[in-house]
């Protein structure tokens, strides 16, 4: 039995498929555990006891409660109630609670041992914080089969939730589909795209501004100052700890009732413990979504950002799936209405818990995360070879993929070869070589920049985790030099439902070509794939094969490209300036190089 | 062996020299039943008979067939087995070589050997005959098996045959031969009988049991295919059971689910409107009607409408 489990930012539960339905395991209130801990003394407070005790809104550390434990997850250690704790621990203790919460329930049966589980993760959560959450989920005793990314698996649970899944996806078949999920702690946006048998991620993005706790602590702060305002409550006049507690608790529930209402009042008796005075102040919807408009237009700004990201417009995106508690909210409903159409933007009744929900489908479906997006690098003369194709299966728990390509340096003459390791950045199976690319980073290693060119073999070792980690490891042959670098930061696909990724499988890799260069200064990758003299730099064939650059053509003739790049090293061999000078005279110049590529005159 | 004979005071004046002799000259044994045959025409008592009977005795002892081949021929030594099978002594006779008849092996072929055969046997039956160690019908068997029975070496008409039969010696020589083979025939006939009475009881049986075992196999297949039904209807009603099972888990934890989510929103929606109306109560008694009013509105409009939407729910059932 694998369960699908939401560690949120706000808010934690479990869900699992029994039958048809999927069931979601809450709380004595029906609601998901507050991802809260608080440590008094020995004792460990976890859920809806330590949250009520919480007057902060954001995420993090508050005296001796820790709120949202998985963002202090790649941290060494962190000091709560001035106490050293790891935060591995910290999480842990959050996981252990709703484990054993939810094998009380009365939906225990259904959960088995409740020891396997597909996680669902931020589009944001790196490598190391991944695997440290890893770690937290095992000392509780619970293995993850695979993590998940929330807004994926909000949409995965969309789809596979609906009376018609079949029709629902074949209705945004090759259509874009935005997840909002607009929780209580974070704003998660993820763009998909429907492929035949997958779902595709375009582009994440996100942020942690404009949380539900925030409009909770805005309405209440503006609240309070209007109401002081008003009444002359002088800044001395501070409420107990306790007294801001239930006034932020008022907020969230007013904020609430004005989802049905059109005014709502505060009213919090004794609030002003210096003057004695009751705070009492009426609240209208439109004072509240003038309040919150920063926050709202804040995450509306953020999608946007998103759509421009990847160059759609609104109009392009076919269905915007709002999740998280915030989307009740009428203000953030309206704005993303004004935005995409009314018929577009789609709120499930479900949005609280629909991540969870998702993850459990997705555990039930055994669908397996897939690669976005090709992984590729870039070598001699902009060619690109593909080092993981797009729709990569990923490892499951325990288990590794790796890859093991040879290579040649092109060009050892400074000693290093530079490995650029790059994406499409758009969704593509054949991506051409005029796409534009997203550099993920650059792998250096040494080489001996005595040897020739392509005599230095360089192995080239591709390996990805469980964690969706992947580390590419280079190791020159001759120099000894062994250098490795993690990526983290990729999109990821998943099996569309009643579908699996074996029906498609990945496209065939096409031999890299070459490709313009793009304008501006880059790095010149300096490795091929093949002994290719074409790909050696002329200028630096010319040191090593000068026989090249002869007059009689051979079978080693080099190329135009070669031959100019060399003569851009040379003085002009009539006025002895450099490549290109104003007062050259003698055919360098570029206006009168076209054609002959100076040759004549420089040799 | 033949030392053993009992040689009666007649024969004490034939010297073995002579009789050796007259052995010798008589190789294929053409003369002993000659002699027996005579001796037979004399009554028992008389002593001619007696003496015929010691010389074939001894002229018989000293052929080769009995002297080299055949062991206690009288079956008087009690180290060696009994002589008293005609057959024996006809396979004696094979076994005789030339040398030992003192004959040219041209003059050995397989019609004297033939003839010696049946002379060594003749005279042997006679000689058991004559000496009562046998009846007449014993005789003729002894004949039969060892002489008369075997394939004549050249065709013989039926005429031939006919011929024989007519003018062969005596009326009641054949008297007894055609009675030994009436009696032997009747015997044979009611074994005959007996064995087709037995074959065909036996037949009955045999009939009876296939009878039987194809009745049993019929039950064992039809019984295996009972309990193949069987089986299957078992596989089928685990299936059932186990589908069942699954079932009732599943209704049950769909039905536990609903339950809860019942139960859980009743809860939050009363446990938020106490909430309420506590706040309501002590504005009121602070002075603040309407904001008490405003949260008694507030409570009242939740739990209205969380009755219509459990009259709903009831309805929907």
């Amino acid at each position: 039995m694998i369960i699908g489990f939401d560690f949120g930012t706000t808010n934690s539960l479990v869900s699992v498929v029994v039958g048809d339905r999927v069931i979601d395991v809450l709380d004595e209130e029906g609601l998901p555990h507050p991802s809260v801990v608080r440590y008094e003394g020995e004792e460990i407070i976890v859920g809806r006891e330590a949250r009520h005790a919480l007057e902060e809104a954001g995420v993090g550390v508050y005296g001796n409660t820790v709120k949202s434990p998985k963002f202090l997850l790649g941290q060494e250690v962190v000091t709560v109630g001035g106490v050293e704790r790891n935060p591995i621990d910290i999480v842990a203790d959050v996981i252990r609670f709703v484990r054993s919460e939810s094998l009380r329930s009365a939906q225990r049966q259904a959960l088995g041992q409740l020891d396997r589980a597909v996680v669902t993760i931020p589009v944001n959560m790196n490598g190391p914080r991944r695997a440290a959450l890893r770690e937290a989920f095992a000392r509780t005793g619970i293995s993850i089969a695979q993590f998940v990314h929330e807004p994926l698996a909000a949409l995965y649970g969309h789809l596979r939730g609906s009376t018609d899944p079949e029709g629902l996806t074949r209705s945004l078949m090759k259509r874009n589909v935005l997840v909002v999920d607009w929780g209580g702690g974070t704003l998660d946006l993820t763009l998909c795209r429907l492929q035949p048998g997958r779902i595709l991620q375009l582009r994440n993005g996100g942020t942690d501004e404009v949380g539900g706790d925030r409009f909770d602590l805005v309405i209440r702060e503006e609240v309070v100052k209007r109401f002081s305002l008003k009444n002359g409550i002088t800044d001395s006049d501070h409420p107990s700890p306790e007294a801001r507690l239930r006034l932020l608790q008022d907020a969230e529930r007013n904020k609430i009732a004005l989802s049905e209402r059109t005014n709502v009042t505060f009213y919090r008796p004794g609030y002003f413990p210096e003057s004695g005075k009751t705070l009492e102040y009426p609240l209208s919807r439109q004072e509240l979504e003038e309040i919150t408009r920063p926050l709202v237009v804040g995450g509306i700004r953020h999608i946007e950002s998103l759509l421009d990201s990847v160059n759609m417009s609104p109009a392009q995106v076919s269905l915007c799936l709002v999740a998280g508690g915030m989307a009740a909210m009428p203000s953030i409903r309206g704005r993303l209405h004004e935005l995409f159409g009314p018929e577009k933007v789609v709120v499930p009744s479900n949005s609280a818990t629909l991540i969870s929900q998702g993850a459990a489908w997705i555990a039930k479906d055994s669908q397996r995360l897939v690669l976005a997006k090709p992984l590729e690098l870039e070598m001699a003369r902009g060619s690109r070879l593909p080092l993981l194709h797009a729709g990569t299966e990923m490892p499951g728990d325990g288990e590794v993929r790796n890859v093991r390509i040879h290579l040649y340096c092109t060009d050892p003459s400074d000693g290093v070869v530079k490995l650029p390791i790059e994406a499409p950045t758009a969704l593509s199976d054949h991506p051409q070589t005029s796409d534009p690319r997203t550099n993920l980073g650059v792998v250096t290693v040494r080489v001996d920049d005595k040897a020739p060119p392509l005599v230095e073999r360089l192995e080239l070792d591709v390996m990805v985790d469980d964690d969706l980690i992947v580390e590419v490891t280079a190791t020159s042959s001759q120099k000894k030099d062994r250098r490795s670098a993690q990526f983290h930061d990729l999109e990821f696909g998943i099996g569309l439902p009643e579908s699996s990724t074996a029906e498609n499988p990945p496209p065939k890799p096409k031999r890299p070509t070459p490709r313009q260069r793009a304008h501006g200064v880059g790095i010149r990758a300096n490795s091929a794939a093949e002994k290719d003299q074409s790909l050696v730099p002329g200028d630096v064939l010319y040191k090593h094969n000068p026989r090249a650059f002869a007059r009689m053509r051979g079978t080693d003739q080099a190329t135009q490209e070669q031959l100019r790049e060399h003569l851009y090293y040379q003085p002009c061999a009539v006025c002895k300036r450099p490549w290109g000078h104003e007062a050259c005279r003698c055919g360098s110049a570029p206006s009168r190089s076209t054609g002959k590529a100076g040759r004549p005159a420089r040799r | 062996m033949l030392s053993a004979l009992v040689v009666t005071s007649g024969a004490d004046a034939l010297g073995s020299q002579w009789l050796s002799d007259l052995a010798r000259k008589d190789p294929f044994l053409r003369v002993p039943p000659r002699l027996l045959a005579g001796a037979a025409t004399l009554t028992p008592n008389d002593p001619v008979r007696q003496a015929l009977i010691e010389l074939t005795h001894r002229v018989l002892a000293i052929h080769p067939i009995y002297h080299y081949y055949v062991a206690n021929p009288t079956g008087t030594d009690p180290d060696q087995p009994p002589f008293v099978s005609s057959a024996k002594v006809s396979d004696a006779a094979k076994k005789v070589t030339p040398d030992s008849l003192h004959v040219a092996p041209s003059a050995y072929r397989d019609a004297q050997r033939g003839l010696l055969r049946d002379n060594a046997v003749i005279s042997f039956a006679l000689l058991w005959v004559l000496q009562g160690h046998w009846t007449s019908a014993q005789f003729i068997a002894e004949m039969t098996s060892a002489v008369w029975s075997r394939p004549a070496t050249e065709a013989v008409s039926s005429a031939d045959i006919a011929v024989a039969l007519v003018t062969a010696g005596e009326k009641h020589a054949l008297n007894p031969l055609v009675g030994h083979f009436l009696v032997e025939h009747q015997k044979l006939t009611a074994q005959l009988n007996q064995a087709k009475d037995e074959t065909s009881a036996e037949r009955q049986r045999a009939d009876r049991s296939e009878s039987d075992n194809l009745a049993l196999r019929e039950a064992i297949a039809s019984e295996r295919s009972r309990s193949e039904s069987l089986a299957e209807q078992v596989t089928a009603l685990t299936s059932d059971i186990e589908t069942e099972r699954t079932n009732r888990f599943v209704d049950k934890s769909h039905m536990v689910d609903d339950y809860e989510v019942l139960r859980t929103q009743v809860i939050r929606r009363l446990g938020s409107q106490v909430q309420l109306l506590s706040d309501g109560l002590h504005a009121l008694r602070s002075g603040s009607t309407p904001v008490a009013e405003e949260f008694v509105d507030r409570a009242l409009t939740a739990i209205q409408q969380e009755v219509a939407r459990l009259k709903e729910l009831g309805g929907t059932r």
